[in-house]
């Protein structure tokens, strides 16, 4: 059965580039810092990377299919906002956080019907839909959050166990459940083929709409997830504490090696991306790097691993050297229904 | 063919006329005052839209246009508050054009999509200009400020620079061999090529014109605001895209003009305006905004789907034959 799988779910080297950069990574800071590898600074490293990991679930996803989620800071500032205003209102834990990852899957459904249905491009969409939920978040809270996390999400997000963060079991658990999902699941190869090319799959007879819908609803609640867990580690709301987390979130997708053109990749790499951001935004701090310099390194990092993962190791050494300059252009931006090729006519030098 | 491009930012200056009609019903008058904060509120979105205009058009996305109006803005602000104007202004356009030339380099060359590319050099350009001006400060001449903030005879400076802005944008894209190659590029890499379009070199005009673009914004900003600020172009990211996206401008490139961007930024602009007039909390504008890009956008796919139904229905048409 193993030849059954085909090379795009398991690629061995594109999984063990990243983690053995974490690897060297955790050497440099070992090296350059005293207690750098000592239990409790490992523990949250873990804590840090797992919160970023978590979100970074659904954009995994959503680049996977080939589209894009830029309404993550505002899902996960209102889902911040909620829970604890929820809390702040005195209802029950349970029912709060039902009701907060109801809110999620809302918007991750309002995204997915935009992007499948109305065929509107999902960078556009979820632009839009960040608009949204930042003028939501706004008015709900009056601009100013009240409310605290409910215990048991403060004991999850920030909680230990001989060392090992809950967050992080929480991860490790969230982590097998989507690697099986994508691998082995009708719905986890549908993703890989959509992403790979939506008109063939589709011809298939793959049911297309409906599993780019539960990607973003998916991702969205990956996003409501991370903004409860984010209140639970600093006690309270407040507005733009998603901000930080959109370019993280696809950096630590792209750094792991996940394809922005959709179908190939898979989490356990951003599972290492998260990982490997962590480690070395560690390191910068304790060497006194200010924030420039991070800043600077970050863009760095992240050119040169999307570099080496979608260029040196992927693309070019299927593709000749134009076709890559066009697979830079294609595919993310399209609308789900259709390719651009089939609607709107250009001929640019006409008429002028 | 004309038909379909004129169309896409129609919508835009629909949008425009009707927001505009709102805001004088519930404000009673139009007078100077109001012109100016309006226009002085949409230029520097116009002149980022209008940059970002030629990288969309080419089927990229510029997302490092925030970065390099705040790289742009502390450089200008910083020079300027040292005693040198002039400098100032060309230290600025030359960071912008410099910025842009980067993102086209990288972006022609490494083959790293445009949009992990610009995120890229977007974290860089910040970071730079935390290093030039770490907190908000700098002053800039008297004169910067009258060319930007100013007005003329109670019509404000600002509204001389979009007409400039739409003039320069028209010229560019309809009269220069710049433009129609950028619209061929976007329409299609493969056939440009094949015609003898240098797709590198306009590629990486591109990204320089977004750059150039953003520093003018940059330096306008500088002068609105008589001062530097490192954080003040984020807000410029978002909004710049969604300008766009109201002008009607293709995502996948090859159709859009820089009017329809300008256009869609003042609308963009007014939107604020008018909620401010009506007594509603400005927080709903965020929710009106993200309606009008998702809804422009849907209402420009609608009406390109109307029109090739119509050229589809009468083939022995010039249109349709072309």
């Amino acid at each position: 059965m193993k030849s059954r799988l085909p090379r795009t779910y398991v690629r061995p080297l594109e999984v063990a580039v990243p983690f053995a950069l974490v690897v060297v990574a955790l050497l440099g800071g070992w090296l350059t810092t005293n207690g750098f590898l000592s239990s409790n600074h490992l523990s949250s490293l873990g804590q840090t990377a797992g919160y970023v990991g978590i979100i970074a679930i659904g954009e995994t996803l959503v680049l996977l299919l080939g589209g894009i989620d830029l309404s993550l800071p505002y899902t996960i500032n209102l889902a911040a906002i909620l829970i604890a205003g929820f809390q702040a209102g005195g209802m029950s834990s349970t029912s709060d956080i039902l009701l907060v990852l109801l809110v999620g899957a809302g918007i991750g459904l309002a995204n997915g019907i935009g992007v499948a249905v109305l065929g509107i491009s999902p960078l556009v969409m979820t632009l839009g839909m960040n608009s949204i939920l930042q003028g939501v978040s706004l008015i709900y809270s009056s601009g100013s959050p009240v409310g605290q996390a409910p215990s048991v999400v403060t004991t999850i997000s920030t909680g230990w166990w001989h060392q090992i963060p809950y967050v992080d079991v929480l991860w490790f658990v969230l982590t097998i459940v989507v690697t099986l999902v994508l691998v082995f699941t009708t719905f986890g190869r549908g993703i890989y083929a959509i992403g790979a090319n939506r008109r063939a799959s589709a011809l298939s007879g793959l049911p297309v709409r409906r599993t780019v819908v539960v990607g973003y609803v998916l991702s969205a609640l990956a996003a409501t997830v991370g903004g409860m867990l984010l209140v639970g580690y600093s006690g309270q709301a407040y507005l733009g504490q998603g901000d930080e987390y959109l370019l993280p979130a696809i950096a630590v997708v792209v750094i792991g090696g996940t394809s922005i053109f959709g179908g190939k990749g898979s989490y356990v790499q951003t599972v290492a991306g998260a990982l490997l951001i962590t480690v070395i935004e560690s390191i910068l701090v304790t060497v006194n790097v200010n924030q420039s310099g991070q800043d600077i390194l970050y863009g760095g990092i992240i050119l040169a691993m999307a570099y080496v993962n979608q260029v040196a190791l992927g693309d070019r050494a299927r593709l000749g050297p134009l076709s890559v300059r066009l697979g830079a252009f294609r595919g993310w931006l399209e609308p789900v229904r259709r390719r651009p090729e089939a609607d709107s006519p250009r001929n640019p030098t006409e008429g002028s | 063919m004309r038909r379909i491009r004129t169309g896409r930012a129609f919508i835009a200056a629909v949008l425009v006329a009707v927001l505009f009609l709102i805001y004088l019903a519930q404000n009673g008058s139009f007078g100077a005052i109001e012109a100016l904060g309006i226009t002085n509120a949409a230029l520097p979105l116009a002149l980022v839209a209008a940059g970002e205009t030629f990288v969309i058009l080419t089927n990229g996305i510029d997302l490092s246009i925030g970065a390099v109006v705040t790289m742009t803005n502390v450089t200008c602000a910083l020079v300027a508050g040292k005693g040198h104007g002039i400098l100032a202004v060309l230290l600025a356009l030359a960071v912008g054009i410099g910025a842009g030339l980067l993102n086209g380099l990288v972006v022609s060359y490494s083959g790293i999509a445009p949009l992990i590319a610009t995120l890229a050099t977007s974290s860089i350009y910040t970071g730079i200009a935390l290093i030039v001006l770490p907190t908000p400060g700098g002053t800039v001449p008297v004169w910067l400020s009258n060319v930007t903030a100013g007005s003329v005879h109670s019509v404000p400076v600002a509204a001389f620079w979009l007409v400039g802005g739409i003039a320069t944008g028209w010229a560019i894209l309809h009269r220069l061999p710049f433009g129609i190659y950028l619209q061929a590029l976007g329409g299609s890499e493969s056939a440009s090529w094949s015609a003898g379009v240098s797709v590198v070199r306009i590629r990486i005009l591109a990204y320089v014109a977004s750059g150039f673009y953003c520093g003018l914004a940059g330096i306008i900003l500088a002068g609105l605001t008589q001062s530097g600020d490192p954080t003040i172009g984020a807000v410029y990211l978002l909004n710049g895209i969604a300008a766009v996206v109201v002008g009607g401008t293709s995502l996948v490139g090859g159709v859009g003009t820089i009017s329809g961007s300008i256009l869609g930024a003042l609308a963009l602009a007014l939107v604020s305006a008018v909620l401010l007039v009506s007594g509603l909390s400005t927080n709903y504008q965020y929710i009106v905004t993200g309606l009008i890009v998702i809804g422009a956008l849907l209402a420009s796919s609608l009406q390109s789907k109307v029109e090739l139904r119509r050229l589809a229905h009468e083939p022995a048409s010039e249109e349709a034959a072309a």
